[in-house]
């Protein structure tokens, strides 16, 4: 058969495993065209065909621009007539339907979400930590009930619904699912092995990985608690009728959480400055660096060292640093934490050095003389030095500009990874 | 007629609503049972049968059972091709997936979590940061879809007449309306999704399925309580 058309994604999302099994066991084939994910997704031409920017994102032969991981998957396993991935039945279909929708939003969504929170693409919580993780273990003791009896999800062959529940599960075993939960698992374990295991899928799933113990949020020493502790009250009514309680199918929680009352910002009160951080930030971003016309030198031309300061920062724990990609986004979280100070700072920070051997190192603008009112937002700030850099210190303004180019060096260690608080992680 | 079978679910859920409007599209009469959040969920009859214990859930005349809300509302609607719900294509029916799916997940999801979480006050741990967090979402996601319907001549989003996708996208949008969308966003930024809500939801044959919007007038804000 020839290419039905082709498939805009990454290899490490769950949508594109399910997208190449299903069109493997379909016998359908498709292009997969280079692709830079936050890069082609801006350009015109992707845009024009799939305005949305996300991905996956499928370019039929046919002229359907088809977006939806779900979709995609649903689509491609129509195509051959008797595929039998969405079984013989409109019965059988409905089913494939029904497991397909209960993996996404009773297993993968809390995969997910916790995911998202550990890494600090969403500011971490708790209380939804604890949510999503009992969420996922309901959902998985209903998954395991429906496999006491069943080798297939529907009928007696492969559908697009085991292919998504393995590769939901996959997933989750190599993050969530550990072992502890997994020995209560066995048929969960016996259908994934099944599946990833099938001839015609072969080359899609690779091995899995088997965690020992579920991902855990490692938040920083001295991270103040931001919660007090649950207090047992009834769910509060809302002002109209109570059946609206069952409008949602969420059990009802209990427990309300109170938060402190936010401060009125001291930092707006400060004398107008003529350094604007936000034409910084795009300066920052659209010029190099360093050299001419660079964003160092324009930076030297409009600072105002009344109104604004400069701040070295240094973690203090550096021994407890692992990986370079873990220490990368713990200064990522770090940032998330000091999202309300936004418009007050600028941040380049970097992992420096090698896995097991690293520190986390750089450099703050920030409104005002006293760095504690901009970073004390963030609950682990003290786990941080701060120290004020004097940039007509040839020393300080060294470390400066390095922390900037991405090229610092220190004790020999080199700048391997940084984030920017001014750049945003979305999806 | 006679219905097709039971569902258990509440008038005011989305995914109910999403499932009753394809019925009635469609020409079947499905049969809602009285369900009490609390008691029905939690009665042997019902876990017996559905195991997950969560709305909705379908049972047909013959003891088929289904759940997943958009499973089911898919299924009405292959029930009966000629009402268009589905599209008349290949293309178009991937079309109706592709949307219903984006409703789902970035229009009602992000929506009700603020709904649920400031308005229900349902989500423990929830602040600022998340309401903010789901807000940028789907406002990224309303925008796109907004330039959408605006270049549709039809005014809806697969074909020039009523799909599921219609439908479900109007339950999300509701629930928008309720959160996120005050009279400023509904007027003035997102003119043609709420244009779309008002076509989809006065259809005679599903107004009484939605019932009164219910919209806020501004753009509920997270109070520390």
């Amino acid at each position: 058969m020839a290419p039905i058309g082709k498939l805009y994604s990454v290899p490490s999302m769950n949508q594109t495993t399910i997208i190449k099994a299903t069109a493997a066991a379909a016998g359908v084939e498709f292009e997969e065209p280079e692709y830079k994910h936050y890069e082609d997704n801006k350009k015109p031409d992707f845009l024009a065909k799939f305005p949305h920017g996300k991905i996956p994102a499928l370019e039929c032969a046919n002229g359907l621009n088809l977006t939806e991981g779900a979709a995609i998957a649903r689509y491609i396993a129509s195509i051959p007539p008797n595929s039998g991935l969405l079984g013989g039945t409109l019965e059988d279909a409905a089913l494939v339907d029904q497991y397909v929708h209960f993996a996404e939003s009773e297993i993968h969504l809390c995969t997910e979400f916790i995911y998202l929170m550990l890494n600090g693409y969403m500011p971490y919580n708790k209380a939804i930590h604890t949510t999503m993780t009992e969420r996922q273990i309901r959902g998985f003791n209903s998954l395991e009930t429906i496999l006491l009896t069943r080798t297939y999800l529907v009928g007696e062959r492969l559908t697009l619904a085991d292919i998504t529940v393995a590769s939901v599960i996959f997933l989750a075993v190599s993050y969530t699912l550990d072992a502890p939960l997994r020995a209560k698992y066995p048929n969960i374990l016996r259908h994934l092995d099944l599946i990833i295991n099938q001839p015609k899928l072969k080359g899609v799933f690779g091995q899995p990985t088997f965690v020992e113990k579920a991902a855990q949020y490692t938040p920083p020493a001295k991270e103040k608690k931001e919660k007090e502790p649950k207090q047992p009250a009834p769910a509060q009514a809302p002002k109209k009728e109570k059946p609206k309680k069952a409008e949602e199918d969420e059990e009802e929680e209990e427990s309300l959480v109170p938060e402190e009352p936010k401060a009125k910002n001291p930092l707006d009160l400060l004398p107008k400055s003529t350094f604007n951080l936000e034409d910084w930030k795009r300066a920052y971003s659209n010029k190099d660096t360093r050299g001419p016309g660079g964003s160092l030198e324009w930076f030297y031309e409009n600072f105002d060292r009344e109104g604004f300061s400069v701040y070295r920062v240094d973690f203090k724990y550096n021994e407890e640093l692992t990986l370079v990609f873990m220490s990368s986004n713990q200064i990522g979280g770090f940032f998330n934490r000091l999202e309300a100070s936004r418009k007050y700072l600028f941040g380049s920070i970097g992992v420096l050095g090698e896995a097991n051997n690293s520190i986390i190192a750089g450099a703050l603008i920030l409104r005002g003389q006293d760095v504690k009112p901009v970073v004390e937002v963030a609950p682990d700030y003290e786990s941080y030095i701060y120290r004020k850099l004097d940039l007509e210190n040839a020393e300080d303004k060294a470390f400066f500009e390095g922390a900037l180019a991405w090229d610092l060096e220190i004790d020999g260690k080199k700048w391997q990874d940084g984030k920017n608080v001014s750049w945003r992680f979305f999806f | 007629m006679a219905p097709i079978g039971k569902l258990y679910g509440h008038p005011r859920q989305p995914q109910t609503k999403a499932i009753l409007s394809a019925a009635a599209i469609s020409g079947l009469e499905i049969d809602l049972l009285p369900f009490e959040f609390g008691v029905t969920n939690k009665s042997p009859e019902f876990t017996q049968k559905f195991p997950l214990a969560k709305i909705p859930a379908f049972e047909d005349n013959e003891g088929f059972k289904l759940i997943e809300g958009t499973a089911i509302a898919r299924y009405v609607s292959e029930l009966v091709p000629d009402a268009g719900l589905l599209g008349h294509n290949a293309k178009e029916t991937a079309q109706v997936d592709q949307w219903v799916h984006f409703a789902e997940t970035e229009i009602h999801l992000p929506a009700s979590n603020i709904y649920i979480g400031i308005v229900m006050k349902f989500l423990p741990g929830f602040n600022e940061e998340q309401h903010k967090y789901y807000k940028e979402r789907a406002e990224r996601s309303l925008k796109f879809l907004e330039d959408y319907l605006a270049s549709r001549p039809s005014g809806l989003l697969v074909n020039d007449s009523l799909t599921l996708a219609d439908i479900v996208l109007a339950t999300a949008v509701q629930r928008a309306g309720r959160t996120i969308c005050g009279i400023k966003e509904r007027e003035q930024v997102y003119p043609h999704i709420y244009a779309h809500f008002a076509k989809v939801t006065n259809d005679e044959r599903i107004k009484q399925v939605f019932g009164e919007p219910g919209f806020v007038d501004e753009s509920v804000a997270f109070k520390a309580e």
